[in-house]
């Protein structure tokens, strides 16, 4: 299959993908009614669908502002990617992270931070719904201990070789589960992002990740893991970009 | 008892997939990183209530902490590829 003929076909796929995922949002904003002091019931209700209020607030009761802020960091990539891009690498073996030599020090700790960095960031999303903590969090601590180990060993010697590809896919992954979740709600409710699984009146169904609690946050963690994926994508990617970069003359 | 069995195999599984891309090191740093994590999971305790208790018996150990090094780790053994 030639390239345009392929790249055709991901173009028709990505305008269906659009026109569905914009009229289910927009048939759910249709019916959606708005109950006059519902704020101030869902205040009362909120700590019996997950133990962390402030997380059952961005992804139960908000959970379309939470999309739109996880979809602001696609487009800042892309910005970045456009500004930074692979376009402007014209010396690419020029860029000033590209070839770092780690002090003995760094050597030494530069590993087991990274490491423990990471398992902390996983904790934080895996705790989103639990404690203060979530995906936002979680998936910039990712990217951060990420981003020390560029600075540590630079682009070329990194042993967490995170190339462009894997970090997009992460990205794409992270937003893609978001929007497929949103739609498990329009088939059990009708509502996009109907937070499947916490309904009080019946039986959630959706307990894998159910834990030590008489409440049952439904599909928030996922929600989190999603959201923790995209954002370790996004800001790494774009670190990654800006570490590229050559220094201009 | 454990009931948070879910949270366990996601965040090996999490961490085995951000881990497929870390290099391999010497055998001596992973037994090295392995006794740091345990460490280190002594100290963030039940954070977010991942500890598990051995007859009423409350360990102060934090278990997704510990599968999520342990994804990390695995994922790098397997997929990682050597160190330049």
């Amino acid at each position: 299959m030639k390239f345009e003929e392929a790249n055709q076909y991901r173009n028709l796929a990505a305008l269906a993908a659009f026109l569905i995922f914009s009229g289910i949002v927009l048939i759910t904003f249709y019916r959606l009614e708005v109950i006059p002091g519902i704020s101030y019931i869902y205040s009362l209700i909120a700590p019996n669908i997950a133990p962390n209020a402030v997380g059952t607030i961005v992804f139960d009761f908000r959970g379309y502002d939470t999309l739109g802020e996880t979809l602001i960091l696609i487009t800042a990539v892309i910005t970045v990617g456009v500004v930074f891009g692979r376009g402007a690498f014209i010396e690419e073996e020029y860029a000033e992270l590209r070839h770092v030599t780690p002090t003995p020090v760094q050597s030494v700790f530069g590993i087991p931070v990274i490491l423990v960095l990471m398992c902390f960031g996983l904790l934080l999303i895996f705790g989103g719904h639990l404690t203060p903590g979530g995906g936002f969090q979680g998936g910039s601590v990712l990217a951060t201990a990420f981003f020390i180990s560029v600075i540590i060993y630079g682009i070329k010697r990194n042993p967490f070789h995170y190339g462009h590809d894997f970090l997009i896919g992460m990205e794409t992954l992270g937003a893609l589960m978001f929007l497929l979740l949103g739609v498990a709600g329009v088939a059990v409710s009708g509502y996009y992002l109907y937070n499947v699984g916490a309904n009080i009146w019946d039986q959630g169904f959706i307990e894998v990740l159910k834990y030590v609690d008489p409440t049952n946050a439904g599909m928030l963690p996922y929600l989190n893991v999603a959201v923790g994926l995209e954002v370790f994508g996004s800001l790494s990617i774009a670190a990654v970009f800006l570490a590229e970069a050559r220094k201009h003359d | 008892m454990i009931d948070f069995i879910g949270a366990l195999i996601a965040s090996f599984v999490l961490g085995f997939i951000i881990g497929c891309r870390i290099r391999r090191f010497s055998a001596v740093i992973y037994v090295v990183l392995f006794l740091a994590a345990i460490v280190v999971s002594f100290f963030v305790g039940n954070y977010p209530f991942y500890t598990f208790e051995v007859s009423s018996e409350i360990i102060p150990l934090n278990l997704v902490f510990i599968t999520s090094f342990l994804g990390l780790i695995v994922g790098s053994l397997l997929l990682g590829g050597a160190h330049q």
